[in-house]
């Protein structure tokens, strides 16, 4: 219930901010301008519509869950809410999970938004002789993928937004580690754990979901994003608690 | 009753609360006086369980807000909590929303339930003026006003212990004669603590004084003369000169 007050308030207040509708429409327009660039190169070749609106939709994302994501608990230190939000009666898990939802909530309305702009570019601007593949199988399994990934990215703004004092190096903070986090974790665990000359992508989750639109799931990176999520929940969870015990609201 | 038991709470060394202790009856209204950096507002967050003791504790009646143990959990005084109404000295509100639903949000996360909310809202709009303004955007109101909100946001609960810090800065003679109406009015069943640098500003409203010098209570039970004495012995002298 208080999780649902919380979720409510959050995502209303995201939506007026400067963190909200702005740039999810800057998003849409870049990532649809890059849908259509695919579109274009994509002819005559064996790609299908859902991997490229997935890779197309993937590189907006990351962008969007470091916006939305940047406000969390940074707006709060600058007003002062802080120490108010530490009398209330509400577990310090609540305080993240609202959030955390209200911004994954702002990454559904992108990729809402990606759908139907992908339907009316298909629908009334392609020309009609131009073939290309697609399965709702796999638009299914690309937005998956990106909700998923959107979760892990929004994680990852909230947790730092705890730390830091502006909302412009909370989004800095969390856009690179959103961006090559991936990269450089999993290249460490590979370095460490196996002896193979193992190369990771640049963008790693970016291909994956270009991978899971053509079928190619990978269970792993899936079970990886989700575990890495809760951990981060848990964490902030933490370090609301142990700001609360420092008094370090400001 | 409400018991402060050698609370301290040090963000450096020499600088917070230290051992603090009172013994304060529902009824009572206690003015927390003291110079800047004193420790009134640090003392006024453990009250309100916005901090934790990091040694002693603070109880009201059968919930205890006590010291830090290893086995600290995220859920740790929240019965303590939801008998609190909190005023901070910044009054921090969410401009953006309307008074009712800004007071609706806190009265939820209070666990106000949805058959009390109604009632609830109403009263406490009501008693500190605002049933004229509850369409109204917060940051449209005037300074007064949005500290009233912040007030009526801590009457919400129905507060066991109301906890004023510095409630009459930047608001004009009539505001603070209405804040201190409500104020009265609570106070007949709640412990009520309220800070401030000046007495004679808090003397309409306190039953008592608490003096707080570099972190400790110094004095405890004064009336307005002596807080005066103790903390601008210059104005006092300079009155019974003139």
């Amino acid at each position: 219930m208080v999780f649902l007050t919380l979720l409510k308030r959050e995502f209303a207040q995201l939506l007026c901010s400067g963190h909200g509708i702005l740039p999810v429409c800057l998003t849409l327009a870049g990532a649809n301008v890059l849908l259509v660039r695919f579109l274009m190169r994509a002819e005559g070749m064996a790609e299908t519509l859902p991997a490229l609106w997935g890779l197309a939709s993937a590189f907006g994302l990351p962008f969007l869950a470091a916006v939305a994501a940047s406000r969390g608990f940074t707006q709060d230190r600058e007003t002062g809410m802080m120490r108010l939000m530490f009398a209330t009666p509400v577990r310090a898990r609540s305080w993240v999970v609202g959030k955390v939802s209200a911004a994954w909530c702002l990454c559904v309305l992108y990729l809402a938004g990606m759908a139907v702009s992908c339907y009316v570019l298909l629908r009334w601007l392609l020309p009609e002789d131009v073939q290309i593949f697609a399965s709702w199988q796999g638009f299914l399994l690309a937005a998956s993928a990106l909700l998923l990934q959107a979760l892990l990215w929004c994680c990852i703004g909230t947790f730092v937004s705890l730390f830091s004092r502006s909302s412009a190096s909370t989004f800095l903070c969390s856009l690179a580690s959103c961006l090559f986090a991936p990269t450089v974790v999993m290249s460490l665990v590979t370095m460490l754990t196996s002896s193979g000359n193992l190369q990771w992508p640049w963008f790693p989750l970016q291909t994956m979901v270009y991978d899971c639109a053509c079928g190619l799931v990978d269970v792993r990176v899936a079970v990886g994003c989700l575990t890495v999520s809760v951990v981060l929940v848990y964490a902030s969870g933490i370090v609301f608690d142990a700001l609360r015990l420092c008094a370090t609201e400001r | 009753m409400l018991r402060v038991d050698k609370a301290t709470f040090l963000y450096a060394p020499e600088r917070g609360v230290e051992a603090a202790s009172l013994i304060v009856d529902p009824g009572e209204v206690i003015g927390v006086i003291g110079g800047n950096g004193a420790g009134k507002s640090t003392l006024l967050g453990l009250i309100s369980a916005a901090l934790v003791p990091q040694s002693g504790s603070v109880t009201l009646s059968l919930s205890e807000m006590g010291g830090r143990t290893k086995r600290f959990s995220s859920s740790f005084g929240i019965g303590y909590r939801r008998q609190v109404g909190y005023l901070t000295e910044s009054a921090p509100v969410y401009g953006e929303l309307s008074v009712r639903r800004y007071l609706s949000f806190r009265a939820r996360l209070h666990g106000v339930g949805v058959f009390r909310l109604r009632h609830r809202l109403s009263d406490a709009m009501e008693r500190c003026g605002l049933a004229s303004v509850w369409k109204a955007p917060i940051a449209s109101l005037s300074l007064g006003l949005q500290r009233r909100v912040a007030l009526a946001e801590a009457l919400l609960a129905v507060p066991a212990v109301l906890v004023l810090d510095d409630p009459f800065a930047g608001i004009d003679a009539t505001q603070r004669a209405a804040m201190t109406e409500i104020i009265r009015e609570v106070a007949v069943r709640s412990h009520v603590f309220i800070s401030g640098h000046d007495p004679l500003l808090l003397q309409a409203c306190c039953t008592r004084f608490v003096l707080m010098e570099r972190g400790r209570v110094v004095a405890d039970a004064l009336d307005v003369k002596e807080a005066m004495m103790r903390l601008q012995p210059e104005v006092v002298q300079k009155e019974a000169r003139s």
